[in-house]
């Protein structure tokens, strides 16, 4: 199944801020707190991403591994109070330097939600939303672009003859690819999957996994899961964190197998959590 | 590359700023529309509340030896031109008064029109020598304590002569250049140059010396020669009197005595009597001039110090040394009262009085006043009195009064109203229900105010006076009606049947209620007749004096009852739909019943909302313009009964402001009951919000 | 243990009591009362309003031995004195042989009261009726008799009868006896209402309801229509939208989406609540001063001071009174779109954020839109409430009788200075200020039936939106 091995221990001690062409995301000693509550949300957290695999962070909940999640696309500016500290390279430019442009950051790295969240517009014009505020406005572009994103959301066939009906008629899990065919159809280079299918049914999250593995060719992609068997089934690399501290980093199979961390082994065996 | 802008990228961005940049400005607009308010009611009344100065003016040199004259009007200084045969060294009296001024040479007076002829070079203005009267007396020796009064058409000179008699000399002046003249000699034996005092229509002549007066009614016909006197004491002087002079808008008699006190009396009645208490002084007087059209007095102290002062009410609103030369020979107060000047042998000075208000005090606002031909001290609002000949009275008592009774009637309607309503809305009533009530309850406030006021003042204004007792009757059978049939409902349970339970309580009542207006139609006047033996109105008449009036207090509740009820059943339903289900379920479950979970539980969870929203709806009725206006005499009155008319702030200004003077006293007194309406709702809304607040916080903390 | 004793007696009855609900019931008199007076009052209202213009029937009374002269005309009232004794006002038109159109009647005065179906009543082109029998007609040299029936059915057959100014005349019996003609020229319509058909009532009523929309007041404006009062009603409130939708929906958008949680921003929230409670009023008092007094009469003196001292904006008028008119309904606004915005759920936000697009497109292209309704609520209710106000109008700019609409055809088309008319201050000035009030309180009723219509109308389509509003957003529904 995997593509590259990876020397596991230097991703995880992430030693320099050299460009490599292995490594998508690399994090350094970020920290995220809350001003007003004083709550510190994330600690010292440093770990690089491989490209084009899918890594899952799982923990119990509260463990900080959204607000992580949150820190690649710098959703957390939105959240009044919130303060981060630390360094974020993608392809080697730090994202939490001066200057940087949110919204272009965005649009490189997309991000899907727990629940579906499509716009109360048609299925059509969700797609199209990312490509509209990028300036593309031509009818034949956006209808290719909008065909070649539901295509690769595994949703074009179901949704062709309806493109102009309202997404909000789209049962849960048909509303979540919308949403991933939103995300991708702006060509993002990271995908965020924050706890995708938490709110589906089976049969709906099983299509979500078998689309993240097709998309992962394409795609770096970090999936938030409070679900092991779904982190042991999609991904490639898996983080565990604890009380905002990151406490593993590894390849899956081994973490699951034999996770070297005592808290880890308690994690994945049920002990708590 | 996240970096670089591209030109969309600069365009979007340049979007952005721009929309944060207009979100902000529209908030701060409306932030600082609301102070922008404040700040300008404030700025329209701050004069009111300011001291008055006298700011100099123009000093104009006198030639040594000319005789010169002051015009009230505009305070310019005239100079009379040269008598024959009388040398420059002879000074005489000169008395001016209104456009013309007189002279009194020994045996004979001189009467000026203080008319422009020749624009002569600095502020010195002359007489032609030809637009004079010069009246040969017949009296012998020198003319004493001379009065002087002219108006338009007419003059009246009084004075006494050498002999000590008095003497009274009308002038008529039918066309220009004419003269028509009426001498009386009056009887004044006991008091020998005593002050003499004109009144304003020139038709009455007073005397006072010490503490005794005389005054003369001198006859409106010219063929007429008789002249009424009365006489008597001034009451209540403690010691010696120093000047007795006309009080402002001559309405009263104002008496300084060595003991520094100021004493007024009441011109309106016959024997003078006094006004009020005496007003302290720091210093004995010798001079006091008052304003026609303005309650304000100028006194002038021994230590030449100049105050001004609003007699009715005590006010003193300016201590000042008068600038100048001291000994000032004579003053003056212009007829608007705008100017002051005084003279004395070398020069004439003139100032400028700045007040926003000088005649409006605190007191004066807010307290009773002694006016004069009052009983007693009375609370006034008339406004435009000068337009009838009388002085404004500006009291905000009655309009304050006036405010709150029409608020608090409205709120005994509507408060039992919204309140039971929102209770029965929003928790016994099953969610489908609830939905069309809440929506149709709330439409009554589409009805406009002006048509519940035009409803209220032409349709049931006529109503309610023809049937009151019918009216107070069916208010009481609203309350009787649903208590009516809980009885009767208890009644059948305790038989055992409890069919009332099937049938839906709101048709029921509807039912009831339109039986009991049934009833009430065919025995309401049978009734009347047999409580009151008459009707309601004789009856409250006979026996506790209550006028009724058409437009009273009990037409402002019902209409303003019904203009704020929707506003607070929706606070109020939203409160008590947005207590938790669970909450009161709970108490259910320990055997409450509805009732008593409803009183229990969800009532004191709701209750800050409940608290607000009768703060709100209070404040409501507070504003409330044109119920007032429309539905009440509009009469400025202190009464708490129900029969009765009221005027409020609101809509006093509704009515007053489109006539007022821009800048004028009324004009800014009217901004200053803005203003305290302003800061009435503004207190009671603040509050009402902090309420909510404690509301929301509650139910965050859960 | 006493105490339980001493309570048995009282428990059940107590518990009865409690169980029989009185409070309950007296809530639910509550809402029957605010029902009932829902109904009471718009039922009232479509009464008279409506019942201005149906015909009313002309009744001749002929007098009592010793009376003067049989009168004929319409009743406006009807009173009983103490004795029980009836007495009517009768309106006999105001044709100048009268000394007075309106007269008070005794019972003992009248012998008689018949409907007779000649009788005729004419509307004059003064805006004045008279009420009388036809009796003869020249309109070809000669005077010739005519029947009542005949003389209506002329005039409608022939509608240029009555224009033009040549000495064509109708020779009128009136009541009394006496004669007296009335030019051609001077009559708009005639009609025998005792004779009528309810069809050819209801085709009079119609008309008349056409006319009271669509046409301007006549003598004094106790005839006639409201136009003039339509058009300024709604020139004001489209002016009032323009100025203050955008400055609510922005403020709104302020407090909701950029606002910190600081001291301005609870300022600014504060200011929004007491905006609110601010008596309207006090909105006048300030506007008059503020802008009328103020910024008019500067502006006056920088740009229009050849027109003084006639002030062009130092008056009040349409532009002042339209900004006022703003000012009064921006919370409105404001916390109704607040609260759509609120409603909007924040995952929205997020995946448009996710998406790449600034806080600017995310508003416009995704929060506006599924706050429209909640907007449009907004504006809905503030239009609602300017279109029903009017104390702040009797100080910044109505007019009693403009001759000019604040629109027309001639440079600049909208007169921002001119003074306009306005329905609720219609209702005031007619009611309270007109020395002709029995005749014209048929067309106050008319014109609040009408000024009531419209508010709650707006307030209808307000509470159907709403209704909208919170169906879209109800939580289940996405799933």
């Amino acid at each position: 199944m995997k593509t590259h091995s990876i020397d596991v221990h230097a991703l995880k001690r992430a030693p320099t801020a050299a460009v490599r062409d292995d490594i998508c995301l690399r994090v350094e000693q970020l920290n995220l707190h809350y001003e007003r509550s004083g709550n510190v949300a994330l600690h010292d957290i440093s770990l690089a991403i491989p490209r084009r695999q899918v890594t899952a962070f799982i923990g119990p909940s509260g463990c900080g591994k959204s607000s992580l999640l949150r820190c690649f696309n710098r959703m957390n500016d939105l959240i009044e109070g919130s303060v981060v500290a630390g360094r974020v390279f993608l392809d080697g430019e730090d994202i939490y330097a001066r200057g940087v442009d949110v919204a272009a950051l965005r649009r490189r790295v997309g991000m899907v939600f727990q629940s579906p969240n499509p716009f109360p517009k048609s299925i059509y014009e969700n797609v199209a939303f990312g490509l509209r505020i990028q300036g593309v406005n031509r009818k034949r572009i956006l209808d290719e672009e909008i065909e070649r994103a539901l295509r690769a959301a595994a949703l074009w066939d179901e949704v062709k003859d309806r493109l102009e009906g309202s997404a909000l008629t789209l049962s849960g899990g048909q509303q979540q690819r919308l949403v991933i065919a939103r995300a991708i159809a702006v060509q993002p280079e990271v995908l965020l999957l924050d706890e995708p299918a938490s709110a589906l049914d089976p049969i709906s999250t099983l299509r979500i996994e078998e689309l993240i593995y097709e998309l992962k060719t394409r795609y770096t992609i970090l999936i938030v899961t409070h679900n092991m068997q779904q982190a042991a089934r999609v991904s490639d690399m898996t983080a565990f964190m604890n009380l905002g501290r990151l406490v593993e980093f590894g390849e899956t199979d081994t973490l699951f197998t034999n996770p070297r961390e005592s808290q880890t082994e308690d994690y994945i065996t049920g002990r708590y959590g | 590359m996240i970096e670089a802008p591209s030109g969309l990228a600069a365009r979007r961005r340049f979007r952005d700023n721009a929309a944060t940049f207009a979100a902000r400005g529209a908030g701060v607009t409306v932030l600082a529309a609301l102070l922008l308010m404040l700040a300008y009611l404030v700025y329209i009344c701050l004069p009111l509340a300011l001291p008055a100065r006298l700011e100099p003016m123009i000093e104009t040199p006198l030639d040594t030896g000319s005789r010169f004259a002051v015009r009230e009007a505009d305070a310019s200084v005239w100079r009379l031109p040269p008598v024959e045969g009388v040398g420059d060294d002879v000074r005489g009296e000169i008395h001016s008064s209104g456009n013309r001024a007189a002279l009194a040479l020994p045996g004979e007076l001189h009467v000026y029109d203080l008319v422009r002829l020749v624009d002569i070079a600095g502020q010195v203005n002359g007489v032609s020598p030809d637009a004079r009267w010069r009246l040969r007396l017949a009296t012998p020796g020198a003319l004493r304590n001379l009065a002087f009064d002219s108006s338009a058409g007419r003059a009246l000179i009084a004075y006494y002569d050498g002999a000590d008699a008095l003497h009274a000399i009308q002038m008529r002046f039918p066309t220009a250049g004419a003269v028509e003249l009426q001498r009386w000699t009056l009887a004044a034996p006991a008091l020998r140059r005593g002050r003499i005092l004109l009144n304003a229509t020139q038709d009455e002549l007073i005397v006072v010396q010490g503490d005794r007066f005389l005054r003369w009614h001198l006859p409106a016909s010219p063929g007429s020669r008789r002249a009424l006197v009365f006489g008597g004491q001034l009451f209540g002087l403690a010691s010696e009197v120093d000047i007795a002079a006309w009080g402002p808008g001559r309405e009263t008699i104002l008496v300084a005595t060595a003991n520094a006190e100021l004493h007024r009396y009441d011109t309106a009645r016959r024997n003078l009597p006094p006004l009020g208490t005496p007003v302290a002084l720091p210093d004995r007087l010798h001079w006091i001039g008052s304003e026609r059209e303005r309650r304000l007095s100028a006194l002038l102290t021994r230590d030449e110090r100049l105050l001004l002062l609003v007699p009715s009410s005590a006010e003193f609103r300016l201590r000042a040394p008068l600038p100048g030369r001291p000994p000032a020979a004579t003053v003056k107060l212009s007829a608007d009262g705008s100017y002051i000047y005084s003279r004395d042998e070398e020069r004439v000075l003139r100032w400028s009085l700045r007040a926003g208000s000088p005649d409006t005090g605190w007191r004066s606002l807010w307290l009773p006043q002694h006016y004069g031909a009052y009983d007693e001290p009375t609370h006034g609002w008339h406004p435009d009195g000068a337009a009838i000949g009388v002085l404004p009275k500006y009291g905000l008592t009655p309009l304050l009064w006036g405010t709150f009774k029409a608020a608090i009637y409205g709120m005994i309607i509507a408060v039992p109203l919204a309140l039971g309503a929102a209770i029965y809305t929003g928790y016994f009533l099953p969610p489908r229900r609830r939905n069309q009530v809440k929506p149709a309850v709330e439409m009554l406030e589409a009805f406009p105010t002006v048509v519940l006021g035009f409803l209220a003042g032409l349709w049931l204004a006529p109503v309610l006076a023809e049937h009151l007792f019918a009216a107070l009757l069916s208010l009481l059978l609203l309350v009787l009606v649903p208590l009516f049939i809980a009885a009767l409902h208890l009644l059948l349970q305790r038989r055992g049947g409890l069919f009332l339970h099937r049938i839906p309580r709101l048709p029921l009542v509807l039912l009831a209620y339109a039986v009991a207006a049934v009833l009430l139609l065919v025995y309401a006047a049978r009734l009347e007749a047999l409580f009151f033996a008459g009707t309601l109105q004789e009856w409250l008449w006979g026996s506790f004096e209550l006028r009724y009036d058409q437009r009273n207090a009990l037409l402002i509740g019902l209409a303003m009852g019904l203009a704020i009820t929707p506003v607070m059943f929706s606070i109020i339903e939203d409160a008590i739909n947005a207590v938790p289900r669970s909450l009161s379920d709970g108490s259910l479950a320990l055997g409450a019943t509805r009732w008593q979970s409803l009183a229990g539980v969800v009532l004191p969870a709701a209750s800050p909302a409940i608290l607000s929203a009768l703060l709100i709806g209070f404040a409501r009725g507070l504003g409330e313009t044109m119920i007032v206006l429309l539905a009440t005499g509009n009469t400025p009155v202190l009464e708490v009964d129900p029969f009765s008319g009221l005027r409020s702030l609101a809509a006093t200004v509704a009515a007053e402001l489109p006539e007022a003077d821009a800048g004028g006293v009324h004009f800014r007194l009217l901004f200053l009951a803005a203003f305290v309406l302003f800061a009435l709702t503004f207190v009671l809304n603040t509050v009402a919000e902090l309420f909510r607040q404690r509301l929301r916080y509650a139910y965050a903390g859960r | 243990m006493q105490v339980a004793e001493s309570a048995t007696t009282e428990v059940p009855l107590r518990r009865a009591v409690t169980r029989a609900e009185p409070l309950v019931w007296l809530c639910s008199g509550a809402v029957v009362i605010a029902l009932t007076l829902l109904v009471t009052v718009l039922g009232l209202l479509a009464v008279r309003g409506l019942g201005h213009f149906w015909p009313q029937p002309l009744i001749l009374l002929s007098p009592a031995q010793g009376g003067e002269t049989a009168q004929l005309g319409v009743i406006l009232d009807r009173e009983n004195d103490d004795d029980g004794r009836e007495s009517l006002l009768l309106y006999r038109g105001v044709v100048s042989v009268f000394p007075s159109t309106l007269l008070w009647l005794m019972d003992d005065e009248i012998a008689g009261r018949s409907y007779p179906d000649d009788a005729l009543a004419i509307e004059l082109r003064n805006g004045g009726r008279a009420f009388g029998f036809a009796d003869s007609l020249r309109d070809t040299g000669s005077w010739r008799p005519i029947s009542s029936a005949q003389l209506v059915g002329k005039l409608t057959e022939e509608p240029d009868l009555s224009s033009g100014m040549d000495d064509r005349a109708l020779r009128l019996r009136l009541a009394s006896g006496d004669r007296m003609a009335i030019p051609l020229a001077e009559i708009d319509t005639a009609y025998a209402p005792n004779a009528m058909s309810f069809t050819d009532k209801l085709g009079y009523f119609v008309e008349q309801l056409g006319s009271f929309l669509a046409e301007a007041p006549r003598r004094g404006n106790v005839q006639g229509g409201v136009f003039p009062a339509i058009v300024g009603t709604v020139t004001l409130v489209v002016l009032m939208t323009l100025i203050v939708a955008p400055l609510g929906v922005l403020a709104a958008i302020y407090l909701q989406e950029y606002a910190q949680h600081g001291p301005v921003t609870r300022l600014v929230r504060i200011a929004v609540n007491n905006l609110a409670g601010v008596p309207s009023i006090v909105y006048g008092v300030f506007a008059l001063g503020f802008f009328v007094y103020g910024l008019g009469g500067s502006l006056d003196q920088l740009f229009f001071s050849d027109r003084l001292p006639a002030p062009t904006l130092g008056a009040p008028g349409l532009l002042w009174a339209s900004l006022t008119m703003a000012l009064l309904t921006l919370p409105v606004v404001v916390v109704s779109t607040e609260e759509g915005l609120a409603r909007v759920p924040r995952t929205l936000r997020e995946g448009s954020f996710a998406l790449g697009a600034t806080r600017a497109e995310t508003l416009w292209r995704v929060v506006l839109p599924a706050a429209s309704p909640a907007v449009l609520t907004g504006l809905i209710l503030a239009v609602a409430r300017a279109t029903g106000e009017v104390a702040p109008l009797l100080l910044v700019g109505v007019a009693k009788y403009s001759p000019g609409l604040p629109i027309d055809g001639e440079f600049p088309y909208l007169h921002l200075d001119r003074q306009f008319m306005h329905l609720g201050f219609y209702i005031y000035d007619l009611g309270f200020q007109s020395p002709e009030l029995a005749t014209a309180e048929g067309l106050v009723f008319a014109t609040a039936l009408l000024l009531v219509l419209i508010v709650l109308f707006l307030n209808v389509a307000a509470v159907i939106l709403r209704g909208r509003l919170r169906e879209a957003f109800r939580p289940d529904e996405t799933l």
